[in-house]
């Protein structure tokens, strides 16, 4: 699968994060990074052991690099979950916003899995 | 109270002095009587020596008589008894020698005869003559003669001398002779003496006249007097006491003095009037009572004139203490605005503060004579100072009304607040005036009721926009989704996928600029626009603004003149941008508004020539954009550079805007230090005029050329620039450090706050360009950071540009940022020519200067 298409299931923005990174091999880099950080499970740990500060922080990175790879949903999503996380005190339906940030991460491992090699 | 006592002290000093003086006048006048008494009896002690010298004498004489007579010669011998008794009698001074027999007969020794009568009035008187029997010795009688004699007797001796046979010898004295003898010549003949028998008979007195009774017939013959005191003599007389009386006599005081005499067992008796008496003791008391009287005058003038001192000096030391008080009030009020006025019920005025002359143009003296004379400055019809008024005024209670005052001097009329206050208690009762500047609060309410419609009218107006808003966004959307769907159903058909295509593209454009505006208009409500200013030709930005205009201008088929021949070749240093901004609004609204067909004028000259300041040259331009489109009306003139504002009638009801077209170019030529004005006539066009004050660029360091399309696109660069980033996520810096990379800028990461901060201080100055600064991060967040740097010791601490970056894109967290020291803001993912563009503006409002620019130009 080439990039945009791994974009575009994403529900991502290639023509974006094309223009900011300047090329497919800087953002299929990144992409990689991102997955290796694997931050969706220490934000999982942390709101299980009820670590507020530090899942705000994992939600927090998420939607930074969200932001920087132009992954909209994913961004959308786990900026919401941020918000709801920001002051060290949980808002809203944590769980919820939670499973939506675990489905937009898993569409983008499974799309970075399915990368053409290059 | 003080008072009370004090008079009561006074009273009683008067009234115990009275008695005092009572009690020592009466202690004289018993001493005066006891003095006077035994004056009286050493006196009558001297004349009864004096009497019984002179008895004694006349006894002895008599006796002398009874040895010559028993050797007497032969009584023919008349001649030698004669001669005898004229000797004796020119010796011893009696008047007459008598034989005399026991029937009161007499023979003299000249042969003369007579009798002797009895004295009348006496118990024994009868006017008789007196029966010598040798009994009484010593008594006043009446001669045959008539003539008034005392008689002193000798003891019984017979004989006979020329044929009378005589039982006795007598001898007489006249009555003036004993008087001169009794007589009491110390008290100026006021006196009268007796000497009486013990049964009240007269032996001889000091009293003229043959009528010779008794005593007591005498003193009541003689005088008005009291009978109990005759009667009180008569038995003290007869008791033979000594003693003194003191009576009423013809009215006047006097002492009857009495006490035996050594002769005869007779008394002798004085009358006296007191007042010769006591006239000596009497002048010592008079002057004594005159000297205490003097003494009691002298102190009471001392003890008056040291009190009536003391008065004076405790009121001068009132007075001075009142005027003290005053001068402390006038010192507190002096530098006030507040007037005091304290008056009594009757407008007495007590009191006013000297700024009244300053404060109401007032003379104090003239309020201070007349209160009424404040009444001057009441603009209103208002008279507060009434009896109406203040009996309205309950006793510690105060009453209020602003008043609109005028100074009489200056003329300036001020509000203030008027307070009567009643204040009384039992020593005074008075009311104090108050007049309180409240301008200044007042102008502060009127201010604030002003924001207040003001603020009311702009969330009125944003509500109004925001619902047509709504509208107008929902408009372009919707046929952006229209053709968006029209397009996907007909995407087989290529000419009509190109029509919506387009119809998107129209709409989408029309979509951005509302949104623009919106977030123009923010900006510049909130004060954030900065100029990004440049060198550029004057042709350049016409030719822009011609590119964009013309070919909206042709689609409605309009004139468009441009005339700008004064200003081609002219370069100038400003916001380009912002400059085209401003005259493609003006442009596009004239060719928006005006009718096809019609004409619009866009003309730049310049106006008041060229202008010098330092060593910058300024040229003031004139930027006017006339159409002869439907003009507005002259009520819509006053609000249309007021945003969210628009005209709405019959031909603008199909014309898109915002509203906030006018509002941006408005605040746009005033940052910029110009000015905009309109003018327009409903129907016939309008004239919008700016004016702006431009540097000169051919007198500047920075030439001005023409610079390529690319370059001018591209702006700023940040090539060879060394930035420290805060980024506490890994991923995330390298994501920054790549794109840094691609535009030439090289990077340090730090962790956190904290470290950031350290690698900072240990930085050379200059090191670094420029800090990005990540706002959430562990151990120290970035507006922490931030403030940590601004006061470290770095020599560069205050100036080092530093730029936030955040995920959020709140205007909240922009000016948090601001606020802890950051000099701009940005929102990731970071955009490399906001990037660029910031790094340089904030470099260049440090001071750097255009780094980036410079490179970009090769220089």
């Amino acid at each position: 699968m080439d990039l945009r298409e791994c974009y575009r299931m994403m529900d991502a923005d290639y023509d974006s994060v094309l223009c900011r990174l300047g090329s497919e091999q800087m953002v299929c880099r990144f992409l990689k990074k991102c997955v290796e950080k694997d931050e969706l499970n220490k934000l999982q740990a942390a709101i299980g052991d009820e670590r507020w500060q530090d899942a705000f922080l994992h939600a927090h990175n998420m939607k930074g690099y969200g932001l920087n790879l132009s992954l909209t949903a994913f961004t959308e999503s786990s900026s919401r979950l941020c918000e709801a996380l920001r002051g060290g005190e949980p808002k809203g339906d944590i769980a919820g916003m939670l499973s939506d940030v675990r489905a937009d991460y898993e569409k983008l491992e499974s799309a970075v899995l399915s990368l053409d090699p290059k | 109270m003080c008072f009370n006592r004090k008079r009561i002290a006074a009273v009683s000093a008067i009234v115990l002095l009275l008695v005092a003086g009572i009690f020592y006048f009466n202690f004289l006048s018993e001493q005066i009587y006891k003095e006077s008494q035994s004056h009286l009896q050493e006196i009558y002690n001297k004349s009864d020596a004096l009497l019984s010298m002179f008895v004694s004498r006349n006894r002895n004489i008599l006796a002398d008589w009874g040895s010559y007579a028993n050797e007497a010669p032969d009584e023919s011998d008349a001649e030698v008894i004669r001669r005898f008794i004229n000797q004796a009698k020119e010796n011893w001074g009696f008047t007459e020698f008598y034989f005399i027999d026991a029937q009161g007969e007499y023979i003299t020794v000249d042969g003369e005869r007579g009798y002797i009568a009895k004295p009348v009035g006496t118990d024994e008187g009868d006017g008789g003559k007196i029966a010598f029997d040798g009994t009484r010795s010593a008594f006043t009688a009446v001669l045959s003669n008539g003539e008034k004699q005392v008689i002193f007797a000798g003891p019984e001796i017979d004989g006979s001398y020329m044929g009378f046979d005589y039982s006795g010898v007598c001898i007489s004295y006249t009555s003036q002779a004993v008087r001169e003898i009794i007589d009491i010549s110390s008290f100026y003949g006021a006196s009268e003496s007796y000497v009486v028998y013990p049964n009240g008979d007269i032996m001889f007195s000091t009293i003229h006249g043959n009528d010779i009774g008794d005593i007591a017939d005498e003193l009541r013959k003689n005088n008005i007097v009291q009978e109990s005191v005759v009667e009180q003599l008569c038995m003290a007389i007869e008791d033979g006491e000594k003693g003194m009386l003191s009576c009423d006599m013809n009215g006047e005081r006097y002492y009857i003095v009495y006490q035996p005499v050594t002769f005869e067992d007779g008394m002798i008796v004085g009358t006296v009037p007191q007042s010769v008496v006591n006239s000596n003791m009497r002048m010592v008391q008079i002057r004594t009572l005159i000297l205490l009287s003097c003494v009691f005058i002298v102190a009471v003038v001392i003890v008056g004139a040291y009190i009536y001192q003391r008065g004076r000096k405790r009121l001068g030391d009132k007075i001075r203490e009142l005027e003290y008080r005053d001068r402390i009030l006038d010192m507190i009020t002096m530098p006030t605005d507040d007037i005091y006025v304290m008056f009594s019920g009757e407008y007495e005025v007590k009191y006013v503060s000297p700024n009244i002359k300053r404060v109401l143009g007032i003379e104090k003296e003239a309020v201070r004579e007349n209160i009424h004379e404040l009444m001057g400055s009441v603009i209103d019809d208002l008279r507060t100072l009434s009896d109406e008024r203040l009996n309205s005024i309950a006793r510690g209670k105060s009453w209020y009304a602003d008043r609109y005052l005028i100074n009489q001097e200056t003329k300036e009329c001020r509000w203030y607040r008027e307070m009567i206050y009643h204040i009384a208690d039992d020593v005074m009762d008075n009311y104090v005036l108050l007049l309180s500047d409240r301008t200044k609060e007042r102008r502060a309410a009127e201010q604030l009721k002003s924001a207040l419609d003001s603020a009311k009218s702009a969330n009125e107006a944003k509500s109004i926009f925001l619902s047509s808003m709504s509208h107008d966004i929902r408009t372009p959307l919707n046929a952006i989704m229209g053709c968006a769907d029209l397009m996907q159903r007909s995407a087989s058909d290529e000419a009509k996928v190109k029509e919506y295509a387009g119809k998107i593209v129209a709409s989408g454009e029309l979509l951005l600029s509302l949104i623009n505006d919106i977030l123009d208009m923010s900006k510049l409500e909130s004060g954030r626009v900065s100029l990004n200013l440049a060198p550029f030709q004057l042709s350049e930005l016409v030719d822009e603004v011609s590119a964009v205009i013309l070919p909206q201008a042709a689609a409605k088929g309009q004139e468009l003149e441009i005339v700008a021949d004064e200003v081609r070749g002219e370069g100038c240093i400003g916001d380009k941008i912002r400059l085209t901004q401003i005259l493609l609004n003006l442009l596009s609204n004239a060719v928006k508004y005006t009718q096809n067909g019609g004409r619009i004028v866009f003309k730049i000259t310049k106006y008041g020539g060229a202008q010098t300041r330092g060593e910058e040259k300024y040229q003031k331009l004139c930027f006017e954009v006339t159409d002869n489109g439907i003009g507005m009306t002259q009520d819509f003139l006053k609000d249309i550079f007021e945003p969210f504002v628009r005209e709405k009638n019959d031909t603008t009801g199909e014309i898109q805007g915002t509203g906030l077209g006018m509002a941006i170019t408005k605040n746009l030529v005033e940052i910029m230090g110009g000015s905009i004005s309109v003018t327009s006539r409903k129907g016939e066009g309008s004239a919008f005029l700016v004016k702006l004050k431009l540097q000169s660029c051919a007198d500047t360091a920075q030439k001005c050329e023409e610079p390529g399309e690319s370059e001018s696109m591209k702006g700023f660069s940040i090539e060879g620039m060394r930035f420290l980033v805060a980024e506490d996520y890994e991923l995330n810096y390298e994501i920054l450090q790549e794109r840094l990379k691609l535009e030439g800028a090289s990077c340090e990461a730090a962790a956190n706050g904290k470290e950031t901060v350290e690698m900072f201080e240990k930085s050379e100055p200059g090191y670094y360009d420029a800090i990005l600064m990540d706002v959430q991060m562990p151990v120290m967040n970035g507006y922490e950071a931030t403030a940590a740097i601004r006061a470290g010791t770095h020599p560069l601490h205050g100036t080092v540009p530093i730029v936030a970056m955040t995920a959020n894109a709140f205007e909240e967290d922009e000016m948090k940022s601001l606020e802890a020291g950051m000099n701009a803001h940005l929102t990731k993912p970071v955009d490399m020519e906001q990037l660029k563009r910031v790094v340089n503006e904030v470099r260049m409002e440090a001071g750097y200067g255009f780094k980036g620019m410079l490179q970009d130009d090769g220089r």
